[in-house]
Parts: structure tokens; sequence; C-alpha cells
């Protein structure tokens, strides 16, 4: 019993009190100063992160291949189910491999005579994801490419279909990625390339929402959804996905990309579009030049 | 008398080295959805489960360092959840010899209320500054698996901690009084 007072004793020195208070500043300092200053905080936490995260990969490993084992453990379960799906869609794979052949003849075709180039700017870069985000409340992944390659905030990041996010937070030799549906994550897409506009608003599901929608009752499920490119950020006609109604009769957007299994992804390097900043002239020649004879 | 010094500053490396598995261990690409399995929060639990078994091992310096590095790596608002942990757990420890005698139970709710409180702390001065507010459902059910997680953290801790404390402490009694 005699440990035990003293410990409360220790509690109420007045060097533990200092302590406290000191540290307790500092953090609530930290807060109030990340919430005003993000972006210098966040640049600390990318370059905690580079140095950190690359040296525990050796710590998943098992962790990962012991996952995967069971992930595959339980596919064999619905083998014979997946089997039977796969020839029905074989089946029709094939029809539509003879109608994309058709297709691609003509696009040759028609490329040919229309003697198009296609943007060389739009090119690529391709990451391995480092790290999930961590936490059942952020969706962001890590990846090990970073400004040493040239990534630059605001790239868009695709697995080999679709859209899977934005770079946000860029260190030296990796960056993050802030995935579709994590809550901060804003995107605006267009429904049936052009048809509608809308925008794609993350909460925490693999399903993103589609909110902002003028005309909710002509959007019907299976539909494409495509980034708009409005606001310059996201290169325009990235697919996204597809328009689903979720349970409760909410438009949501199952993505084109498998989210759950990301392990390369490509980031998209776009250059912002030049702006239009005159706002349109006379058009044509003046009908006269009244201010020659006006300086005389 | 020189065996104690040393023993806390063991025990204080295993509380480090395990307070960063735990907290790398989210971070892992196991690129499965865990959205459907409710996640307790294990290095809180740990924590209170350390303070309340001894609370001269991780003061607050330590419980500084490992939740801001926690906070950093897991993307969370930096300073916030530390500085929340920081004050709970030192209430926690000054409390926590009046729990040594009295059945697990009483200790159980204490902890219990101060993790509710916690989480509803940080929700509410999230709110406050207009920060992204995490989903609220997942955060109940995120406190409730962290509260119903603490007996086990305790069980196992418990011979670890608390045994070989007590040891010492009889020891240093005894040479107190000789």
């Amino acid at each position: 019993m005699a440990g035990q007072s003293k410990n409360t004793d220790g509690y109420s020195t007045v060097a533990y009190r200092l302590l406290m208070g000191l540290l307790v500043t500092l953090l609530v300092g930290l807060f109030l100063f990340w919430r005003i200053d993000s972006p210098r905080v966040e640049q600390v936490r990318m370059n905690i992160i580079d140095r950190v995260i690359p040296n525990f990969s050796w710590l998943g490993l098992p962790l990962t291949k012991a996952f995967d084992l069971l992930l595959a453990a339980k596919s064999y379960e619905q083998i014979f189910q997946q089997n039977q799906n796969l020839r029905r869609e074989l089946q029709q794979m094939k029809a539509w491999k003879e109608a994309a052949l058709q297709r691609e003849q003509e696009n040759a075709k028609l490329l040919d005579l229309n003697q198009v180039k296609l943007d060389p700017r739009f090119t690529k870069i391709t990451g391995v994801v480092l790290a999930d985000s961590g936490g059942p409340f952020r969706k962001t992944v890590l990846i090990n490419i970073g400004k040493r390659d040239g990534i630059i905030d605001g790239w868009a990041a695709m697995d080999g279909l679709g859209l899977v996010g934005r770079i946000s937070g860029v260190a030296n030799n990796t960056s993050r990625v802030v995935l579709l549906g994590d809550t901060s994550s804003r995107v605006a897409v267009t429904i049936n390339s052009g048809g509608q506009r809308a925008l794609l608003v993350g909460d925490n599901t693999n399903q993103p929402t589609i909110e902002f929608l003028k005309n909710p009752a002509s959007v019907r499920a299976g539909d494409r959804v495509m980034t708009s490119g409005d606001g310059g950020v996201f290169p325009p006609g990235v697919l996204v996905g597809q328009v689903i109604y979720s349970t409760s009769g909410r438009l949501r957007v199952l993505l084109a990309a498998d989210i759950q299994r990301l392990e390369f992804l490509r980031i998209i390097r776009h250059q912002a579009r030049e702006k239009v900043t005159s706002t349109g002239g006379l058009v044509g020649l003046p009908p006269f030049k009244p201010s020659a004879t006006n300086d005389e | 008398m020189n065996e104690l010094p040393n023993r806390l500053l063991r025990l204080r490396c295993i509380f480090l080295v395990m307070a960063i598995f735990l907290i790398m261990l989210p971070t892992l690409p196991i690129r499965a959805d865990f959205n459907h399995i409710f996640i307790p929060d294990l290095l809180l639990i740990m924590t209170f489960t350390w303070v309340m078994q001894r609370p001269d091992v991780i003061g607050p310096i330590t419980i500084t360092i490992v939740f801001l590095f926690a906070d950093f790596i897991l993307q969370r608002p930096p300073g916030l959840w530390a500085v929340i942990v920081l004050l709970a757990a030192t209430f926690l420890g000054m409390r926590s010899a009046n729990f040594k005698e009295v059945f697990f139970i009483y200790e159980w709710t204490t902890v219990s209320v101060i993790i509710v409180f916690c989480y509803l702390t940080q929700y509410i001065l999230m709110r406050l500054t207009f920060l992204a507010i995490y989903d609220l459902k997942l955060l109940t059910t995120t406190a409730l698996t962290t509260i119903f997680f603490y007996p086990v953290f305790t069980w196992v801790f418990r011979p670890m901690l608390k045994k070989q404390g007590l040891h010492i402490k009889k020891k240093l009694a005894t040479e107190v009084s000789e």
C-alpha cells in the first residue's frame, strides 16, 4: 500500500503537472495549427509516412499471404458456380468480341480518314500499393511513387479499368491516393457520356453516391458513369463505373475498378486545360476608324 | 532497488513495440473489406489496460509519443485523439489504485464510461472544428467492441504486469522497513 500512496503523491507533484500542461498545450496547439494551416502539417505527415511505411513492409508479408490464402480458399467454395457463370459470360464475350473486331476495323478506317492524333500528354505512371489508410474511417492507400517520379497533387489514379481516386499528399518516394469512397472525395461525373452531370460523393463505402443530379428519373441502373472533367482536376472521359440503386433507393456507382484488391495503380499525368480568359471581342473589322480623326 | 527502473524500462519497451505493431497493423495492404467487421481500437484498450494495471509504466510522454505517431500514420487529425487519450489515461491512472481491491466490474464500468466519453469528445470537437465527421454508426460499433474487448486485454496483460510488480513492491517495502 506504500507504493500506491507514493503513486498518488507522484501525480500531484508540480513537475508532473507542468509536464501534463506542456503536453496538452503542445497537442492542442498542433491540432489547431493543423486545422488552420493544413498543407504544411500534411507535408510533415507525408514525410513521416515516407520514412516509416516502407520500413515496415516486411511486417505485412506473412499476413498478406495468409489473407490471400483465405480469400483463395473462399473462392474455391464457389468454384462450380463461378465456372458456370464464366462459361455463360464467355459465350456472351464471343459475341462481343466479334462486334469489337468489326468496330476496330471501322475505327481504324475512320481514324485514317481523319488523321487523328491521340493526345500525347495523356500518359501514365504505374505505382504499387504500399499500405492501406489504417482504420475504418478513411479510404486511402499509399503508393510507392512520389515527387521523385513527378507526381503532382490532384492527378487521377486508375487501376486497369476505371477510376480509383485522386492523389492527395505527395512525399519524395510515396504518395497518398484518396479513394472515391472516402468521405472527403468529390468527383464531377457525367452519366451516359454527357447526358447528365452530377457529383460523385464518397460516404465511406465502396460504392459512392451520386448527388446533385438534375433529373434522377432519367437515370437507370446500368448507365455508364464517366468523369466529366468539370473543374479541370480530372481528365474528362475516364470510366468510373455503372449506376446502381442501393436498397434504400439511392443512386450509387458500382466502380469499374476492383477497389478491394488494389495492387497496381496508374496515375494519369494530366495538365490542366488552358483557360479561356478573354470574354470574346467584337467579330469582324470595325466599319470605320473614328479614333484617327479624333486625335487630330 | 536497481531492479525497478530496469524492469520499468523493459515494460516500457514492450509497450512501445506492441504499440507500433498495433499501429502498423491496420495499414497493411490486406486487400479485404473490413467494413462489415467491427474492429476494436486495440491500441486504446491496451493503453487503458496498462494504465489501470501499472500507471507508473506508461507516463504521459510515452502516451503522447505513441498516439501522436498513430495520429500521423492513421490519417487522423494530428493531436486531437492524442490529447483526448492522454487526459483520459491520466484520469484513469490517478484512480487506478482505487480499483485494486474491488470487483472487476467496477473497473470495467469506469473504463467503459471513459471510452464512450473519449469518442464523444472527439466527435463533438470534430463537429466544432468543421471537420469531416466519421460515420456515427461505425463510431458506435467501434466504441462498443472496444469496451467489450477490455476484459480480454486485462486478462492477457494482468499476469505480466501485476504479479512481478507486486513482488517488487513487496521487496521495496521490506527494504524500506529495514
